[in-house]
């Protein structure tokens, strides 16, 4: 009798077992694509590139073990790689809140017309559209000496800049390619502004505000979420950034072989992701850029980590969501 | 837990080294190539660098190819980078053959073994290379003594003139050294009423079309590298003359101010890019003297064919007067990769290109570059053309070459780039102090292996 009562929640516990087991054996079944992609895609060069970051490593030989040495040689001696981050900050710091700024301005005309506004919102998301590589060339020839924009201001007898020849522009010359392209986030921006309800604006228009009051007080507190959002995708990116620098200077420098101008003009496009790319696949330099790629993996969690941070103190989130 | 943890990293470790530079072997024995030998069909992985006419080009040559035998089919892939090379090797999986665009990366492939040794190949076919291709085309090719790859045509960089313009300023002859090239540019630079640029008789800049082949230090006899293998950008003195001339030419034939009007000039060309189109400088007359290579003449014949000019030797600094006629060379190299799967056979057409004069010609004609083999060089109908000769025989002096070869790749050659670039722009005050840096800079770059 008393084995039956040990028996019988034992069976019930091994039934459970078997079902349990069952259960989570179809869920992995059903998952096994997924987890078998990311850790063979994922984590496993993720891990790879820690472990190379550790060695020199150039493609055709063994890796060697040198420990810290690509960090030590890193922070101490290279200054292209100061020079490549300081270049990677700038087009963020300059570039990403520009961009936002101009998405805003956009979005928010595009707001007023009361006929038309699909026709103007097309046009406005079109060169979002365009593949990056060809907006790039056109900027090239668009900016450039003799191109269009030079021709219309020596009209008027202006001396246009060297743009992407010309160090001191070759970094505006790629903003104002970026503000061309703003268009998804002016959409993401625009839904934003219409989705601001508009009887805080009728409150506001009883209370005597200013139209910058209305836009100071309402207007970015609502869509602070979309900016906070812009910003936070604008970092990351930024601190990737790569296509539209290497196909400008590669253009710009107009030599046969476009990986020998990177950098054009005077490493002022020497972006973080681009002088990454050259130390590990025109050098093949590939245990250096991985350390590379380790330290970028950390200073884009750090300002992402700081952005989400700072978040509570000016994201309004209707709702209360924090 | 621990011993888990270890055992786990060992096995990531194991895996991640297993996974790494694939091995290979080499396939050296001779194919029977007689008439009466039998084969079994044979496809070659082909990968070239090569794109649009001129892979088109090269398929009448493997055409040829084809032809001498039968039973060996060429997959001639295009567009593949010395990047997209490493990495199939790395994977294990590599083509059997390679043409690779330059010799920058021969010593890397050649010190780890990545293109096979072809001395092997050379020996159980007989042949003495030394006696098909020219010793300077053999220099880059290799890398201490191991001859991984073999030339397939060189470009040769010389001087390009305007035939009127040298008349009007009763120039006789091409200048022979640097001082002599700055006396004529003053010469032949005119300027525009507004002060700009209307004719620059020499662009000195280094980022002007194929400028950057003048200073890799082959007229101004510099040594890349010292006999320990360090950076010679400081201990040797040439280096510094080479760029204190340019400063001082720029002074003088274009005044104070003369970067900035040499830039302006430049973009009003249309910058680096108007080389390859009908607004080339020296094509439509607004640059009297040039450095270029030998296939700016076939350019010529398209965009400009009316221009009167003539081409000679670049002109070499004063201290090496002596050595005029030397210059820069490099070209095409082809070589078999560590693993590939056909290598007897790939050999066969490696040896095919490099050394058949017949195939040798066939390229040299359609692509208009310098043909790499003795033979080849001694029957070419290109010495007939006078715009062409002077670069077959920049090319066949002795003491024109690429640059010395080390396993850092062109990774000396973009930094030293850079510091032209920024001594141009008047950021490096102290010039010997700012070569010292450069070398350490280079030497340190080289020990990241």
């Amino acid at each position: 009798m008393a084995t039956a009562r040990v028996t019988v929640p034992a069976a019930r516990r091994a039934l459970r077992r078997r079902r349990s087991r069952r259960h989570y054996a179809g869920v992995l079944a059903f998952l096994s694509p997924w987890v078998l992609g990311f850790f063979m895609f994922i984590i496993y060069p993720m891990l790879a590139s820690l472990y190379y970051s550790f060695t020199h490593y150039d493609m055709l030989s063994q890796p060697q073990w040198v420990g810290l040495s690509n960090y030590r040689f890193m922070f101490t001696s290279d200054p292209l790689f100061w020079t490549s981050l300081r270049n990677t900050v700038w087009i963020i710091a300059i570039g990403v809140p520009v961009q936002i700024v101009f998405a805003i301005a956009v979005a928010w005309v595009l707001t007023l017309p009361q006929r038309g506004r699909g026709f103007y919102r097309t046009i406005y998301f079109v060169p979002a559209m365009v593949p990056t590589v060809a907006a790039t060339l056109a900027f090239v020839f668009l900016l450039g000496k003799g191109g269009p924009l030079d021709t219309v201001l020596g009209f008027v007898h202006i001396s246009s800049p060297l743009w992407f020849q010309d160090p001191a522009w070759s970094k505006p010359g790629l903003v104002l390619l970026s503000l061309w392209g703003v268009g998804e986030t002016m959409i993401i921006f625009l839904a934003a502004l219409l989705d601001v309800p508009t009887h805080l604006y009728e409150a506001a228009d009883i209370e005597g505000a200013s139209a910058w009051q209305k836009f100071r007080l309402i207007t970015l507190p609502m869509i602070s979420p979309v900016i906070f959002f812009a910003a936070v995708i604008g970092v990351i990116y930024g601190f990737q950034y790569f296509t539209e620098a290497y196909v400008a200077a590669g253009a710009a420098g107009g030599t046969r072989d476009i990986a020998s101008n990177l950098g054009y003009p005077l490493n002022s496009t020497l972006f973080y992701g681009i002088y990454l790319y050259q130390q590990g696949f025109a050098y093949f330099h590939l245990g250096y850029a991985s350390a590379m790629a380790w330290i970028l993996f950390l200073i884009i969690m750090a300002c992402t980590l700081v952005l989400v941070r700072s978040s509570k103190h000016w994201v309004f989130y209707q709702g209360g969501f924090k | 837990m621990r011993r888990r943890i270890a055992a786990g990293i060992a096995l990531f470790a194991m895996i991640t080294v297993a996974c790494t530079a694939g091995g290979g072997s080499s396939d050296v024995s001779a194919i029977d190539t007689s008439s009466g030998a039998t084969h079994a069909p044979v496809t070659l992985n082909l990968w070239s660098f090569y794109n649009g006419r001129e892979f088109q080009d090269y398929a009448a040559v493997l055409a040829d190819f084809h032809k001498l035998y039968p039973w060996i089919t060429v997959k001639h892939t295009p567009g593949k980078s010395d990047a997209d090379i490493v990495r199939a090797i790395n994977s294990g999986s590599p083509p059997d053959m390679t043409i690779s665009q330059g010799p920058d990366n021969v010593a890397k492939f050649c010190s780890t073994g990545a293109m096979q040794d072809l001395a092997p190949f050379l020996q159980g076919d007989g042949t003495d290379i030394s006696k098909v291709i020219p010793a300077q085309a053999l220099r880059y090719t290799s890398y201490n003594g191991d001859q991984c790859t073999l030339p397939v045509l060189s470009d040769a960089y010389g001087l390009y003139y305007n035939n009127p313009m040298f008349q009007k300023a009763h120039i006789t002859s091409p200048p022979k050294t640097l001082t002599e090239l700055e006396a004529d540019a003053k010469k032949l630079t005119q300027f525009n009423p507004d002060g700009s640029i209307k004719v620059a008789g020499f662009m000195p800049l280094h980022a002007f079309y194929e400028n950057p082949n003048f200073y890799l230090g082959n007229f101004s006899g510099s040594k890349w590298y010292d006999s320990n293998g360090k950076s010679a950008f400081a201990s040797d003195p040439t280096w510094a003359a080479m760029l204190e001339w340019q400063k001082a030419m720029i002074a003088d034939v274009y005044g104070p101010d003369g970067d900035h009007l040499l830039q302006e000039f430049f973009a009003q060309l249309g910058g680096a890019n108007s080389e390859w189109g009908p607004a080339q400088g020296f094509d439509i007359g607004k640059v009297a003297m040039t450095c270029d290579g030998e296939w700016r003449t076939a350019f010529i014949k398209q965009y400009a064919p009316k221009l009167d000019y003539s081409t000679a030797p670049m002109p070499v600094l004063d201290s090496i007067a002596s050595t005029y006629g030397r210059g820069q060379i490099g070209g095409d190299i082809v070589g078999i990769p560590r693993g590939a799967a056909n290598s007897a056979a790939a050999w066969l057409l490696v040896k095919y290109l490099a050394t058949d004069t017949g195939a040798e010609l066939k390229l040299a004609y359609t692509l208009g570059n310098v043909p790499t083999t003795f033979e080849a060089i001694k029957t070419t109908k290109q010495a007939s053309d006078p715009h062409f000769k002077p670069f077959l025989d920049i090319f066949s002096n002795p003491i024109s070459d690429f640059k010395q070869l080390t396993p850092i790749g062109d990774a000396d050659q973009s930094m030293w780039s850079n510091f032209v670039d920024n001594y141009e722009a008047g950021k490096v005050s102290d010039l010997q102090a700012g070569l010292l840096d450069l070398a350490s800079q280079i030497d340190k770059q080289s020990a990241l292996g």
